[in-house]
This record gives C-alpha cells, structure tokens and sequence, in this order.
C-alpha cells in the first residue's frame, strides 16, 4: 500500500510540469482559436536559452535568478516575434493553415536549437533546487520535483485568477469568444493576442526551466509534448481547470502503468497508456473533462 | 619554323602522356560513412567524425599512401531506419568500397545487405547482435559487419564479473540482484539476451529488465522498481542523457551506490565515460560505474591521445576529454592501416571491397597508438580484442579503477547458422 502511494505521488508531481507545459497551449487556444503545435520546440529552447544565460562554461555564466530573468524576457520577446510576424495573419483562417504553420514553426525552432547547440550532448543547470528527498518513514518525495510542482500549481492557481478577475485575462476571454464584439466593447484584440502569446511563451519557458532542472537540458525535451497534448484533450481545450486536473491524472495514469504492466508486457507500455485511455475517454466525452460543448444552430 | 612547332608539339605531347600517366597512377578511393548529425546521437555524432576528418587530412599529409586519393563521402542518417537504406544505395552506386556507421539499428537495417553485396562495413553498433551472430539466413557465412569493440553483452557481463569479484572480496553472502534498463531498441537491448542466462550461471539473480520509451523525460518509475526489488548492479546500455536521468532518478528514489546487500551500482556502457554525464547528473554520478575500451584523456604517453590532443588543439583551439574523439580516430587509424596492407598484398589500384575484407579477416594486432586495445580479426571473429576497462566517476571525473584491461567472456547464442566455430563460454 505504502509503495502504491508512493507510486500515486510519483505521478501527481510529475503531472504537475505536464499541466505547466499544456497551459499555454489552452490559454492560447481560448483566446485565438490557434492550437499551438509548437509547443514542444518551444518548451526546449526556452530550457536551451535559460541554459546559456547560466553555464559558466559555454554560456554567460550569469547568476541563476538573472539567468532565469532574461530567459524570461527572452521568452515574452519571443511570443511577441511570433504572434506579429506568424500568427497574426491567421486569425479567422481554417484549422488546418493554422496547424500546418504552428508545425512548420515548431521545426524552425527546433532547427534553431540545433544549430545553435546541437554539438552540445546535453548539461544541466547549477544547483538552484536541490536534488535530496523529504523522508517520512518508507516514503520518500524528492525534493526538486515537489519544488517544481509546487511552483507548476502557484502559477496555474495564478492564472486560473487571472482569467476570471483582472481585466487582461477578462478580456482575454472576451476576445476567445469573438473578435468583433470585442472591438466593439473598446477590446483592442491584436494588443490582447499579442499579450497572449508573450504570457504563453513565458510560462512555456518557464516550464522548460523547471523540467529541465529536473531532468536535463536536452535536445529531447520537446517530447515532453506528446503527453500534453494528451492532458490537453483530456481536460478540454479550452478549460484550465480541465489541465489541472489531467495532468496529474496522465502522470498517475503513466506511473502505475510503469510499475504494474510493463514488467507484465516486457515495457514501453507506460508511454502508450495515456493514449489508450484518451482514445476511450474521447468516446464517453469527446470535449473532455472541463471542455465546452459547442452547439452549432443552422 | 615548321620544326619548332614539331618540336614544340612534341614536348606537349610528353608532358601530356606524362600528366596522364600521373593521373592514371592516383587511385581514388570511396568510403560511405552514415553519418547521425541530427537525431539522438547527434552530440557524438559530431565528435566522431570531426575527429574522423581531422586525422584522415592529418594522414594525408603527414603518412600519404602514395597513388591513392581518398574519398569520403557521407549522408546524414539521423539515427533513423528510413534513412540508412538510400544512404546505403548511394554509396554503393558512387563504388564505395567500404563503409562505416555509428548505430546498431543501423546495422539491423544494413546487415544483411552488407553481406549480400559483400561491402565490408566497420560500426560500433554492436546492439544489433545478429550482426555477429547472423540468424536464419539463407546463405550461410560470416558477417562484414566488423565491429570496433566487444559486442555489449560481453562488455556488461565483463563488467558484472568484476562486480561480483568485488561482491565477495567484501565477503557478501548470497546472490546479488541485477537488472538491465534502456529504451526500447537493439543499442540497449542488445545484451539483455545473451547477458541474463550467463549471469544467471555465474551467481546473480537477474531481474526483469526495465524497458522505456526513447522519449521518456524521466526514469523515476523504472529506478523505484529496481529499488524495491533490491538490485546490487543496475546495468544500463544507454547514452549519456539518458544514464545521467537514471543516476538522476536512482538518488531520488532513495538508491545508494556502493556494493553490499543494501547498496547498488549503476553499470554504464561506451557512453557513459565522459564529462556530459557528470555535468548533467551532478552529484548523482558519484560512485557509478562504466565499461569501455578507450583509455582515458591524461594518457599523454599515449601516442594517439597526444595526436588527439593536438588535433583539438589545432581545430578547437581547447582539449575536449570526450571518448567520442577517440571512436573517429579509430575508424580513420583502421581504415590507413588496412588501405596499406591491401596495397601491400594485392598491389596499387586493388583495393577493392573484396580485398580490404580479406585483409580485414587477416588482421592481427593492428596498433591503434593507445587509444585502445589493438585490434584483431578473423575470418569469423568480428570482435577486435576481448578486453575492457572499468572507471568509476569519482569527484567530478572518470578514473579507471581496473589497473589494466579486465578481460571479457565471449558469449555466443544458441544458434550456429553462420558455421561459428564453438568457442566454450569462459
């Protein structure tokens, strides 16, 4: 029983970084009616760039709190970049222009990593989180992966408020529901989606900081997508609430099947499992947990 | 003026036989080499054969073969099955006569064509055992896949043979627990199956093997499982980000390295002696094992680690103490040596993929200036020595904790299709 917990606590925390990397993806979808294919890529760079603000060896070797800083200006300049030169022009365009130009981006990005560190095997960030376990009789929580959790639900909780107090994350929601009757209420809409993706690129580097604390700057870190796009479907697209709640499901769902199945069916299993359970999930709630239904009158 | 121009007509048409016979002497010579620039290997990818392309115009200008123009040509594979196949088919239109690769799944595609076409082809990628040991094939005979190291499965089982000499020097009672965990494909696989019988034999009590997807972005599950079934020798055939997650993820589940009853090693493979697991595991690669054959970096009275040294030097302006550099220097150190035996053999304008096969199965103690064990072949022994070194990360470095090269059972499966002489497993 102690091992089964410890097991279910193994994937809450590490749905806590899947919710992280699937909120921008919602929030931009809310407000743009884009799914961002990109997001893995730009998961990655923004471990990559905050990496070469820190490494003292092949990088800037700039203290960790102003490392982490730029990389997060970096990564608002960023958003700004794409939604001015890529995204802009496809508001009002078919799903399948915006899909095809999200992938193409996030293929640019991950070239741009290549290029730029591809020699590079892989390294890790200086020790900001310590790497030691909270012990609790035979349970033991590491400690940098309840750190990042943690930080994963302060900032979903965060925004979770955003979107329904502030005015920006009002608006927002106004301008997901339809661009003109926003212009018309005095929301100027390019300002709020450029506001979007300048918060969403934030939090979508930010949450490749955390995961690459815990695991390693990488040039795989983009797989990490995969399963949120998972979460994401699973919550429903356009539910944030929905995000919380699958990703440490998904997490859950992947450990247990790790622990009890794979050594059943010799592995590989645990990377598999999510799906199969979106794919049944789909048929019982195609919208997802949270999802809006949406009814559509001839 | 009529006998000027004759005679100048003549001089040109000397000197133009002259030329052309001068031309006529060069031999060009093609190898194909896959090359994995993009994809999961890439950060060795590039090492190798930087260190390939250094050395090779290093030895064209300071040991030329006289009369043979070496040319090297290369497609970037990206570690993918789909891309070796055409790589493969244009190499051999442009008459490459040798090939080389870095990628057992390579090997697993190519395998079989490299014997049916009969280019001999030489690759570390020894996950891929029925490269060895070929299986259910109709054309019976040896492999010309020949390999720059050990197969895997010997390496591990070399390496848990020196645990379990460490285990009862310490005087530990009972069986110690092993268990294999990788991703799901022949480079980590591939010494499970040979490896878990004999270990069986010689006194651990293997565990089921812990099996991941190539895009897992931690190994938590797999290093609480190993933990809970008390392993004493967890042994991983992976590259370095991956071994340094699992040192990662094995301190996180509470793991402690050592040798004893409560305690574990980490066994790692070719990949995991080098500085990119230290800097990435930090702290959680202290103590941890791994086996190899390339001698370490501060070997100066090593002839090829000084020329490597210098090689960085001149193209890097700094020293980069990765293995990786050692593996090219290796490919290009052969491939000179066997270009001049065949020369040697058969005479200029033969080397051909027969002949250099043939002086490949000929070859005995070829010296590769320190970097590694010197190699030798035979007519089916794809293996070039039978030996390994064992180093432990220990304050942020590697040091060889063998004081020489421990030697290396030779594991052979069940089947003999190819007509292997049975060699008795040591």
């Amino acid at each position: 029983m102690i091992y089964f917990l410890q097991v279910v606590i193994s994937g809450i925390l590490v749905g806590g970084v899947y919710s992280l990397v699937s909120l921008p993806v919602v929030m931009i979808f809310k407000s743009s009616k884009i799914f961002n294919f990109a997001q893995g890529a730009l998961v990655m760079i923004g471990a990559w760039v905050a990496w070469f603000f820190m490494d003292p060896a092949q990088g800037l070797g700039l203290p960790w709190p102003v490392g982490i800083l730029l990389a997060l200006v970096t990564a608002v300049c960023m958003g700004l970049v794409i939604e001015r030169l890529t995204l802009r022009r496809l508001i009002g365009q078919p799903l399948f222009a915006t899909m095809i130009v999200t992938l193409g981006l996030g293929a640019v990005l991950t070239g741009i990593v290549a290029g730029f560190w591809g020699q590079i095997n892989g390294d890790s960030y200086p020790p900001f989180i310590p790497l030691g376990i909270l012990e609790s009789g035979p349970m033991s929580i590491p400690i940098d992966s309840l750190i990042v959790f943690c930080v994963a639900f302060a900032l979903i909780g965060l925004f979770s408020l955003f979107f329904k107090y502030h005015r920006y994350g009002l608006a927002m929601r106004s301008v997901a529901e339809d661009h003109q009757v926003s212009e018309a209420l005095g929301i100027r809409v390019t300002a709020i989606l450029q506001i979007t993706w300048a918060l969403g690129c934030l939090i979508t580097f930010l949450s490749g900081i955390l995961l690459a604390s815990i695991s390693s700057v990488s040039h795989t870190l983009d797989s990490v997508a995969l399963v949120c796009f998972v979460v994401i479907l699973m919550g429903g697209l356009e539910s944030i609430a929905g995000v919380l709640i699958a990703g440490p499901t998904v997490g859950i769902i992947e450990k247990l099947t790790a622990q009890y199945l794979d050594p059943l069916m010799g592995g590989g299993l645990m990377q598999v499992m999510p799906f199969v359970i979106l794919i049944l999930f789909v048929f019982i709630r195609p919208y997802g947990i949270f999802g809006l239904e949406r009814i559509e009158r001839i | 003026m009529v006998k000027g121009i004759l005679a100048a007509a003549m001089i040109m048409a000397m000197l133009g036989t002259g030329t052309t016979n001068a031309l006529a002497q060069e031999t060009e010579v093609v190898i194909g080499t896959h090359r994995d620039f993009t994809g999961p290997i890439a950060g060795p990818a590039l090492r190798i054969w930087r260190a390939f392309d250094w050395h090779t115009e290093w030895l064209q200008k300071n040991d030329p073969i006289p009369g043979v123009k070496l040319k090297v040509i290369w497609e970037d594979t990206a570690y993918s099955a789909e891309r070796y196949l055409p790589a493969y088919k244009r190499f051999k239109d442009a008459g490459a006569v040798l090939m080389i690769n870095t990628s057992s799944t390579a090997n697993s595609v190519l395998g079989e064509l490299h014997r049916s076409d009969k280019i001999p082809c030489i690759t570390p990628g020894c996950g891929y055992i029925y490269g060895f040991f070929p299986k259910d094939i109709k054309e019976k005979g040896p492999s010309y896949l020949f390999y720059d190291r050990p197969p895997y499965s010997d390496g591990f089982a070399g390496g848990a043979m020196y645990f379990l000499n460490q285990w009862k020097k310490a005087g530990h009672k009972g069986k110690p627990k092993a268990a294999f965990t990788g991703w799901d494909s022949p480079y980590p696989r591939g010494p499970i199956e040979l490896d878990t019988p004999y270990l069986t034999e010689q006194g651990f009590e293997m565990l089921p093997p812990e099996i991941y997807a190539v895009t897992s972005t931690d190994l938590r599950s797999q290093a609480m499982s190993m933990k809970r079934a008390e392993a004493n020798l967890i042994m991983s055939n992976v590259t370095e980000k991956f071994f340094a997650m699992l040192c990662k993820d094995a301190k996180r589940a509470g793991v402690k390295y050592g040798i004893g009853p409560d305690k574990t090693i980490i066994l790692g493979g070719s990949e995991a002696p080098n500085m990119d697991v230290i800097k990435m595991a930090g702290g959680a690669a202290e103590g941890v094992w791994a086996v190899d054959s390339f001698s370490d970096f501060d070997r100066d009275d090593l002839k090829g680690i000084k020329l490597m040294k210098e090689l960085q030097m001149e193209h890097m302006k700094k020293i980069e103490p990765h293995a990786n550099y050692l593996m090219g220097m290796q490919y290009s150190t052969l491939i000179w040596g066997i270009f001049k035996k065949v020369i040697e053999k058969y005479g200029k304008g033969n080397i051909t993929s027969a002949n250099i096969y043939t002086v490949l199965t000929e070859l005995k103690n070829f010296d590769m200036m320190g970097i590694a064990p010197n190699f030798s072949y035979g007519p089916y022994e794809r293996r070039p020595f039978k030996r390994y070194l064992v180093h432990q990360a220990k304050k942020g470095k590697w040091v060889t904790v063998t004081p020489n090269y421990i030697e290396l059972p030779q594991l052979l499966p069940k089947w003999e299709e190819a007509g292997l002489p049975g060699i008795k497993v040591q």
